[in-house]
Order: C-alpha cells, then structure tokens, then sequence
C-alpha cells in the first residue's frame, strides 16, 4: 500500500484552527481507533509476558508459601522456618536457622554457640548447608558437647544481625553467640527505605513496604496500597520489580562501596555507621545481662583478600564513596574493630585468615566470586576453634554451663511463619 | 523519565492520544506538544527548565536580531548578536561541563609548582549548593545540555548565514529546543529540518504507525536485551576488575563495550525516531551500521550522523574543510575531531580520543595521497583488511570512552588474571553474539522482519509492542542510564 492510499482520515469537520499549509483537517475517528486498538494490544502483550513470568518464577521458587523469606517490620526480613530447598540442602530448622533441629531431648548443659550474620555465614553462592562453618565448627569440636548454629540471613547489614541476635537471646539460651561484621556498605544497609515498613491501616497487622506509599496525598494512599496490594498478587514482573528494589536498597551514592577507614565519614554514612555501633552496643549489654559471651568476628571483604583487587576495587570506587586510593588493605578491618572495641565489644580480626584464602581463590572462593567454598568456610572455623582455644572458652564455657544446665532444650521462636504472603508479623 | 521505563511509555501514550485528539488544532497542539516536553524535561531537575528557557530566549531573540539586522544590511550588528548567542550558549555549556575539570587542571599545576592555594574550596564556596552534587561535590552537567546547545546554536548560525528564517513565534522555538523525543540525547536537530514540519498539517497513516512502533520496539530491544546485558554480565565486571580475567576476556569486553555503547546510543536514537513518528514528525537518522565501515572517515559517515554533520558543517567546513594545503586539511581535521572529543566530556581520556580519530583520519588521507587519490581497498580480502583494521581501531579506542581514568585504561591492558572464557556468563555471551550477528548479518533479514511488521493487523502490531515491552520489563538490568545521557 503506498502512502498516499493509506492515508487516512482527510476531511472536513468545521471548527478547526487553519493549517499554514492550507490542507485539509483530519478526521481523527480512524486515527483513534488505530491508536487504541494498538494499545489495547500492548496491555494485551504485556500481560501475556507477565503471566509467562508469573509460571515461570512459580516454577522455578515454588508459590508464596515457600518462599525463603518473610518481611519483619524491625529487621526488614527473616528466614522462613522450615524453608527446605534441596538443591543446596538447604533445610531450615523451626528458628529459621540452617543447621539441624535442635532435639527437644538434647542434654541440658549442652554448650550452645551461634553465629549472626549475612550472606557469609548463611552460605550462599551455591554452598551446601553441611559445608557452612558452623558445621566444619561443630565438627572439630565433636565429643565436646557443643552444638553450633546457624543464624545467618542473606542480605543482612550488622544491625540487622544484632537485632535478630538479641531476640534469639532467651529462647535459646546461648553460650557464646558470634556476629559476623565486615568494614563494607553492606555493614549498615538498614537505612534504605526498601526496608522500612509500615502498617497498611490503624487496625490491620498487614505490612507494607514504606516507600510504595511515601511521596502519595494522603486521600490517595488506600488506593496506592490496594494498586500495589493488587499487582503484588498477580503480577509476576511488578513483584520481580519490587524484589530488585528491596534486594538492592537505594542506598545514596556516596556510600555504595563505601567502607570503614581512617577517612572521614561523610555526614549520611557517620549517622548509619552511628546506628549501627549503638545496636552492636545494645546487643553486648543484652549478652553481658545474662552471662552471655559475645564476639564479633571482623572479615574483610572480599575485595581485601588481595593487593591487585584491593587497588583495583578502591581506584574503580573513588565515585562510589570508597575509601581514597593509597588506604592500606588492611586498614578497614583494624579500624573497625577499634570502633567496635570502644563500645566495649570483643573482637576476632580474621584479616589473615581471609587474607590467606586471597592465594587460591580457586579452592577458596565460589564461582560468584564472593562467597565461600566448603574449603573457606573450614578455613573460618579453624580459625574460630584457635581463638575459642587462645582465650580458654573451650574450657569455661562447659563449667559455665555445666555449673546452670538449662531448664528446657529451647523457647519460643520469635519469628514463626506467618502465613502465605509472609507480609504479617506475628 | 527513561525511556526504557513504564513511565515514559505511559507518558507518550498520554501525548500521543492527545496530540491525535488535537489534530485540528494547531494551536492547541503544539502547545500541548511544547508543555509536555518541559514536563518530560523537568521530570529530570525542575531547575534544569530554568537553562533550557534561558537558551530558548536567548537563541529566539538573537536570531530575530540577526534577521532584523540582514534585512538592514548591517553586517556589524549581525555579527553581534551571533557573538552573543555563541558566547552565551557556549558560556552555560562551558561552565557545566568544564569548570570542574579547569578547577581540577589548575590546582594540579598549582601543587606541582608548590603553589598552597586550594581552588577547589574557593570555587564551591562560590557556587549555589544547589548546583552541586550532594554526593560529590561536583557540578551537576544537565542532561542534554550539549546536543540542545548545539541544536540553538545550529539555528543562530543559520540565520546568519541567510538559509533560515527565524522561527515565527517563541512557542514554535521552545518546541524546537525542548521537542522531547529527542532532547537529551539527540539527534541533533536542525532548525532548518524541524521548523517547517510545525507548518505541515501533522499526517497519520498505517505504514508510519508501524514505523513509528518498529523504531521503538527495535531500539527498546538493542538497549534492554543487548548493551545493558554486555555491560552487566561482560564489560563492567573486566573493567572493575580486570585483575580477575585473562587477556581473552579483557580482549572481548573491549569488543563488548564498542557493541554495548552502539546498541546503547543507536537504541535511544531508535525510541527517540519511533516516538517523533507517532507524533508525525520526522528526526534524522543518528546510525547506519557504523561497524561495517571500511575506514574511520566512513566510521565518522555512520556514527552520531547527526553529531558529525553538524561538526562539518559549522565547524570543519567554515575552518576550509579539505580545500587547500594538506597541512591546512590536517589541521581542520584534528581540530574538528578534538572538538567532537571534548564535546563528550572533559577529560584529558577525551581530548585523547579525539586527537587519535582526527591523527587516524590524517593518516589515511596520507596514505591515499600517496597512492595518488586511487583507493587501495579494491578487492575482497583488501576490503576485509580495511574492515578489520577499522573496527579493531573503532573498538580499542573506545576504551578511552568507557574508562574512568588512565589507571583504568592500564589496568584493562596490563593487569591479566586467570579467569577464562567460562568467566563470561551464559548472557554475556548470547549479548555479545547476538549483537555482532545482528550487526553484520544480511540487512535483508531485518527488512523481512520489518515488512511483516509493517504488514501485520494493527491489533497484533499493539500485541508484539506489548510483547517487547514486557520482555524489556523483565530483562531491565537495576537503573541503567543511557550512556550518552552524560554527555
């Protein structure tokens, strides 16, 4: 069809402005409903998309009610109890916890030891859960009466593994709880707003993430929340969406590789850093109220663990808000642990621990370049069982315990399944 | 307002039925048309609006003062308020985009000659906090400062020279400067191109319909499905830690980023063609297939058309373009291609880049003199040679396009690793195959595809633009800026 066949829509209608090329107007009946039937099939495109996406994600993560996850309202996200994907073997216990049950007839001196953490301490990037430290932990002190555990969550800033420490403090009655704190972004990542919740009404315990709602008038916020309730439920490619902003946070630029240095913090990463040191305080003084030993284990990044990636991460981060360019590699570590130490908390500096894995990265590390093979994580608990040797814990911690066994095997849990969209708190 | 994003695709539909709606009246129309695109703009920074009017006003009233005074034979007063325009224009762009790198280049020398003056908490105590980053501290460069400068300036120039009448009355201007399908990152448009299409009676048909869909389709795709996946999964990476791969995959990232930073660019100008077609207008073509040229002076005939044009055009040509010497022709080239180089960014890395294109072209005129004018191209495996040397010259350079300082550079040429092809993920892989097949297989494959396009109901055209669309919602890599935006 040439163009001038298939123009259509040339008359008159009357009541026009004059074109300066004198034409005739047009007649805007066709052209609309060209243009509407086009974007009717575009909403019809897209939804057929979305739906593909919403079989396809079923398929691959199974449906809401095993999802890994759940939303908390102080901690941004817990594991979910009982949450099993064999594929890493992974099998969470009733805690959320990635280790086995704790027996209801376990004996009651026991020593309990339980690591807080991130990614690291959960085990990800493919690591099986028999090949995390915990499990290499309870292994070299097998025959002991010692019983390690697991309690890491993937995406965690050191604030939120302090809070999530701090509620598992009675119900498992632990004897030293270990949290993990590395000098990177990652250790204050509380602040996005992606993890801040809020109540969808006066009366409802539903949870809806902050920012969906910021920024409405206030007579538009049931419709926003009942829109994104809406596409929450039926949308595969709005939850995809939803997912990436909550996993990525929108921390401000200048601190998206910032770390713990010698250089002064600017002002938004000195009142999270801030944040943070005053939650690791509160969970020391919890620990230190019920005879609870505690230790941070300082690790570096990953991207310390050798002098080219060192250079290479703080010359590529300079607009990031890394640290400048001649930091020594070793410096974000010790500095972090100096601040940890004046809050009067005991540290574990694992600098060379990691620093060692930085030679074989092959054996070490995992094929995403960041997490632990099962060979790291054996390199952290040897690591641990010298220094629980060094300061004689080994030791105490079993006359301690042997001095008041516990009363009952373990307690509530704090964070029970709640439910299928995992949006209510209990 | 990204173009890969929900939000622009509602927006131009939006303006799209209205524009439609509003067919028969002009009035209306390209007023609705003008505030749209400062809403699309101010959706960026509200105070951005306040440079694009500053430049709108300006560039009106210079050329209606320069028509005034060609009318009244008074080539004194002519040249005057061209002056104003270019020293205005070029004063905003100029204190955007180069104080900070002017600031930073003399406090260098100063430290280096032990001078203890400190001109970088002099110039922020200068400035508005406003125009700082937050983050930084830097001054913030508008998005598409550069190409609407160029565009105002374009038509000032024009008016001097007696080829364009001014425009008939500011909102007809602001439209052409602030025209929002391609504000930000062009084509540049030229006055004498966009003006008298305000006069047309806007014309709907099927076959631009579809072209219009096609554009956006094909260029939501070159963006989502291959430059932003090369740069997640192949570029980004090397480039962050070239530490960590072998010199193969240092090698292919360099690739990767030449194909990452067309599909990028090509992308944008496709979505931004697309976009004007629907709105019944026609942009110029910004791309033809830059990488299979056989030359970098035919790179430079393909590559940023609009951008290179314009350079020839008020530049190359009134410096004498390749009339007399050859020194005098060499000249013109390196200053044309350094301007083209520090028109990107301000950075020694660009001042580089464009002195390499400009030195590459001099050699090849060199070398074709020396042949006596005869091209030396003139078989089949001549012709590959040409091809691979040019593309292999295109590709290297581009890392001074894509790294953020010299230590980078270094650092992608020398710091080798361990990490071998498998390195590459599954996507970079299909990214960086996909995007030199669809590069430099046969153009009759696109065009068949094209024509089905073309021919196909409009329900089911409505149907494969939701299908892309969803595919770009699902494929869209965290917030991904196009790179020209920069610039």
């Amino acid at each position: 069809m040439s163009s001038a066949e298939s123009q259509i829509g040339t008359g008159t209608l009357g009541l026009e402005d004059a074109e300066p090329d004198g034409s005739r107007p047009v007649i805007r009946g066709p052209i609309l409903r060209q243009l509407l039937a086009v974007l009717v099939g575009v909403l019809v495109g897209m939804v057929l998309v979305d739906q593909l996406v919403v079989w396809w994600d079923i398929d691959q993560e199974g449906d809401d009610e095993n999802r890994p996850i759940m939303q908390h309202e102080h901690i941004g996200w817990v594991n979910r109890p009982h949450f099993v994907n064999p594929e890493f073997e992974t099998e969470l216990d009733r805690f959320g916890l990635r280790n086995p049950e704790i027996p209801e007839d376990c004996p009651p001196d026991e020593v309990r030891l339980v690591g807080f953490g991130a990614s690291r301490t959960f085990g990800a990037g493919g690591a099986m859960q028999s090949w995390c430290w915990n499990y290499a932990l309870e292994e070299l002190l097998a025959g002991r009466g010692f019983r390690v555990l697991n309690g890491g969550v993937s995406g965690y800033s050191l604030l939120q593994s302090c809070r999530r420490a701090e509620a598992y403090l009675d119900p498992l009655e632990p004897d030293l709880v270990f949290v993990v704190a590395s000098p990177g972004a990652q250790l204050m990542l509380d602040s996005s707003l992606a993890r801040r919740w809020v109540r969808a009404g006066d009366d409802s315990d539903e949870m809806i993430p902050a920012d969906v709602v910021e920024g409405w008038p206030e007579a538009l916020v049931p419709l926003v929340i009942d829109a994104h309730r809406y596409l929450n439920s039926v949308s595969g490619i709005y939850r995809r969406h939803r997912a990436k902003f909550q996993t990525g946070g929108n921390r401000v630029a200048s601190v998206q590789r910032w770390m713990v240095s010698r250089d002064e913090p600017s002002e938004v990463a000195a009142q999270m850093l801030s944040a943070t040191l005053d939650e690791a305080q509160a969970l020391g003084a919890a620990c230190a109220e019920r005879g609870i030993e505690l230790r941070i284990l300082v690790l570096p990044e990953i991207w310390q663990d050798s002098a080219v990636t060192w250079r290479s991460f703080l010359r590529r981060n300079q607009q990031a808000g890394a640290p400048p360019v001649d930091t020594p590699r070793r410096e974000p570590t010790t500095v972090l642990e100096e601040l940890l130490q004046e809050r009067g908390l005991a540290t574990w500096n694992f600098f060379d621990e990691v620093d060692r894995m930085g030679r074989d990265r092959e054996r070490f590390v995992m094929g995403d370049n960041h997490h632990w093979s099962k060979a790291g994580h054996e390199v952290i608990a040897r690591g641990i069982v010298e220094r629980l040797r060094e300061e004689g814990l080994l030791q105490s911690l079993r006359e301690r315990r042997a001095a008041a066994p516990r009363t009952r095997p373990f307690g509530e849990n704090p964070f029970p399944d709640t439910g299928a969209d995992g949006s209510r708190t209990p | 307002m990204n173009f890969h994003s929900v939000g622009f695709l509602a927006f131009l539909a939006i303006v799209v039925l209205l524009f439609w709606a509003l067919a028969n009246r002009r009035e209306l129309r390209l007023t609705m048309l003008f505030a749209a695109s400062l809403v699309f703009y101010g959706s960026y920074e509200a105070w951005y609006l306040s440079l694009i009017l500053f430049s709108t006003l300006l560039d009106y009233w210079c050329g209606a003062q320069i028509h005034r005074a060609a009318q009244a034979d008074d080539s004194r007063r002519k040249r005057r308020y061209l002056l104003i325009s270019l020293v205005g224009n070029l004063g905003v762009l100029g204190f955007f985009k180069y104080t900070d790198w002017i600031v930073e280049s003399v406090q260098l020398l100063c430290t280096t000659l032990g001078l203890e003056v400190d001109l970088w908490a002099a110039r922020t105590s200068l400035l508005p906090a406003g125009l700082l980053d937050s983050n930084f501290g830097r001054i913030i460069v508008p998005v598409g400062i550069s190409f609407y400068t160029f565009q105002t300036l374009s038509y000032t120039i024009d008016i001097y020279r007696g080829v364009l009448a001014p425009a008939k009355n500011l909102r007809d201007f602001g439209l052409f400067v602030a025209f929002f399908p391609q504000l930000v990152a062009g084509p540049i448009v030229r006055a004498i191109d966009f003006l008298p299409q305000l006069e047309l009676r806007p014309r709907f048909d099927r076959q631009r319909l579809r072209e219009g869909l096609w554009r956006m389709v094909t260029g939501l795709l070159k963006k989502v499905a291959i430059a932003d996946i090369l740069g997640a999964y192949l570029v980004d990476p090397v480039y962050n830690s070239p530490g960590d791969y072998s010199w193969v995959v240092h090698l292919l990232a360099v690739y990767g980023f030449a194909f990452q930073i067309y599909y990028d660019f090509s992308g944008y100008s496709d979505i931004a063609i697309g976009a004007a077609k629907l709105l019944g207008f026609d942009l110029p073509e910004n791309f033809d297939l830059p990488y299979r040229s056989r030359s970098v002076r035919e790179f430079w005939r393909r590559w940023h058309i609009s951008l290179s044009t314009w350079v020839r055009d008020y530049i190359y040509f009134p410096l004498g373009g390749s009339r007399g010497s050859e020194w005098r022709v060499a000249r013109n080239l390196l200053i044309t291609m350094l301007v083209i180089g520090v028109w990107h960014g301000a950075s020694i890395l660009w001042v580089i880049y464009g002195l390499m294109q400009g030195l590459s072209m001099i050699g090849e005129r060199f070398f074709e003199r020396l042949r006596g004018g005869r091209p030396w191209a003139t078989t089949r495996a001549k012709s590959a040679v040409s091809w691979f040397l040019t593309f292999n010259f295109t590709a290297l350079t581009c890392m001074f396009v894509r790294a953020l300082d010299a230590d980078q550079i270094l650092g992608v040429a020398t710091e080798f690793g361990d990490g071998a092809l498998g390195a590459i993920g599954e996507w970079g892989w299909w990214a960086l195959i996909g995007g030199a097949l669809l590069h430099w297989y046969p153009p009759a494959i696109t065009e068949a595809v094209r024509r089905a396009f073309h021919r196909a109901p409009t329900p089911v055209v409505g149907i494969i633009t939701g299908l892309a669309a969803g595919c770009v919602a699902v494929l869209v890599v965290g917030e991904t800026p196009y790179i020209y935006f920069q610039f």
